[in-house]
């Protein structure tokens, strides 16, 4: 398999209703792919069975055999553990591999010095703000390096200014590693500041009803957004999105 | 002004029972004074032998709720995490938690003797009930996402029991250890009452009664009272301090 995620005639029944229309997609290595969707178009039961944790009906929906993979759930406050430190929150991947306390230090000052905190490891998550906790899953789905990464709204609960560094920060790190990512969004803007391929899912039963090559520059910074290229493409976006909503 | 709020219920629990006993309306020797039974209480303890029935009862109630512990916690771990398991004995449980402790007496007796064995296990035998179901129902009803982002870091069983569930299930534990606790006072006291036995505090209630040494009867159901309060603050302030989320 030489995608690192391939989704073949998805097929998917809840309550009797057909989810997916057959759905097919891939996501070729060390790319990002985007999702815009309304609600209810099955974008988190998507990564639901690509991460194992459903059962497809029919079809199929694959990550890369072999490869180490993240998933941030859209409920990030239930994933975190509030009876752990931050720090122990964010090293929970390398602790259930285990790896030495050393080893466990060495790796959280090497992801902290790529994405700075403003809070601190010894406090409890339910101290932190949403944004906060959001970040922690964010660099708890990091540290062990995955190949890669399915998110679901990893930005929901952050605000705008920060949102947009965090984008810039994970596009980079992703790149840098040549890691792969499915990412789930609500927001336009976010889906096309990430992407390289954005896909626009239509009510269900799902389809996709258009797919938006973004060969945007890199890095994917602030600065970006004032230009000519992402107006187009977030215009092109709106209106398909729009089309698919109605 | 905040202790005087705090320490309300005891005065007019006081006040009450004062009333009670000086107004005559209760026979003051079914009832003596408040001043009276708490000096009493005082020099139950200058008495030897009564420190020996505390410590007896003490016992049997702690080593009960350790029982409860090592049997209802792993058990409510297995019955809460396999959905089969849970269906397939929830009836029974239910059934054997509905049959009033005290009535399973006589099969305790025929099975372990008249010794603190007997006590001891039918005590067990009811709070590790309590304890399995507070486990078992919190663990069916946790968020599962904490479970599941753990197998998905690659975690085994193991370690999510002991990473995630036990984590998860601690708060019930601390709750599950207060009812044990009472509902082991209870019974320990009833059947040193009626099983029978040399030393305990049910012992000495139902002594003191018989020789009509009322003030001491109720100096030794105040301090039984006494045990159960102290032994659930301890409780509620460790589980405050361990319990932070």
């Amino acid at each position: 398999m030489n995608s690192a995620i391939e989704v073949n005639k998805l097929s998917m029944r809840i309550d009797g209703r057909e989810l997916y229309d057959q759905l097919s997609f891939r996501v070729p290595k060390n790319h990002i792919t985007t999702i815009l969707g309304v609600n209810g178009s099955g974008k988190s039961t998507l990564l639901n069975i690509l991460s194992g944790i459903s059962n497809s009906d029919a079809g199929t929906a694959r990550l890369c055999p072999h490869s180490q993979f993240a998933y941030i759930f859209q409920n990030y406050r239930a994933s975190l553990l509030p009876w752990r430190s931050v720090r122990d929150n964010i090293t929970l991947p390398l602790q259930l591999k285990g790896i030495s306390s050393r080893g466990k230090a060495q790796k959280l000052s090497e992801l902290l010095s790529e994405w700075p905190i403003d809070f601190s490891l010894d406090t409890f998550p339910y101290r932190l703000s949403g944004g906060q906790q959001q970040l922690i899953i964010l660099l708890r789905s990091l540290i062990a390096e995955p190949d890669i990464l399915l998110a679901d709204e990893p930005f929901s609960a952050l605000d705008y200014e920060r949102t947009l560094l965090l984008r810039e920060r994970l596009f980079n790190w992703l790149k840098k590693r040549s890691a792969s990512a499915l990412i789930v969004s609500h927001s336009i803007e976010e889906a096309v500041q990430l992407a390289d391929t954005l896909l626009i899912f239509s009510k269900s039963p799902t389809q996709i009803i258009s797919r938006i090559e973004a060969p945007l520059h890199s890095p994917r910074s602030v600065e970006l957004l004032s230009t000519e290229a992402f107006h187009t493409l977030h215009t092109m976006a709106r209106d398909s999105y729009l089309r698919a909503a109605a | 002004m905040k202790y005087l709020i705090k320490s309300s219920g005891w005065l007019v629990l006081v006040a009450l029972w004062w009333t009670l006993n000086q107004g005559k309306i209760v026979d003051p020797l079914f009832l003596p004074s408040p001043i009276a039974t708490l000096t009493k209480v005082g020099s139950l303890f200058l008495e030897d032998s009564f420190l020996s029935h505390l410590l007896a009862t003490t016992t049997r109630v702690f080593t009960s709720c350790l029982f409860a512990l090592i049997i209802g916690t792993p058990l409510g771990l297995l019955l809460g995490s396999s959905q089969r398991c849970y269906e397939g004995i929830e009836g029974v449980l239910d059934f054997f938690r509905s049959i009033p402790a005290t009535a399973l007496f006589p099969i305790f007796l025929f099975s372990f003797g008249v010794g603190d064995v007997s006590k001891v296990a039918l005590a067990s035998f009811s709070t590790s009930l309590i304890v399995l179901f507070f486990i078992a129902h919190g663990v069916r009803h946790a968020p599962k996402e904490r479970a599941q982002s753990a197998k998905l870091m690659g975690a085994n069983s193991y370690q999510i029991i002991f990473s995630i569930t036990l984590w998860e299930c601690l708060p019930l534990v601390f709750g599950a250890l207060r009812q044990a606790f009472s509902l082991a006072c209870v019974i320990i006291i009833v059947t040193e009452m009626f099983i029978g036995t040399n030393v305990g505090i049910g012992r000495q209630i139902i002594d003191f009664q018989i020789a009509y040494r009322i003030e001491e009867m109720y100096g030794a159901v105040l301090l039984a009272g006494g045990i159960g309060f102290l032994f659930n603050l301890v409780l509620a302030r460790a589980e405050a301090k361990y319990i932070h989320w």
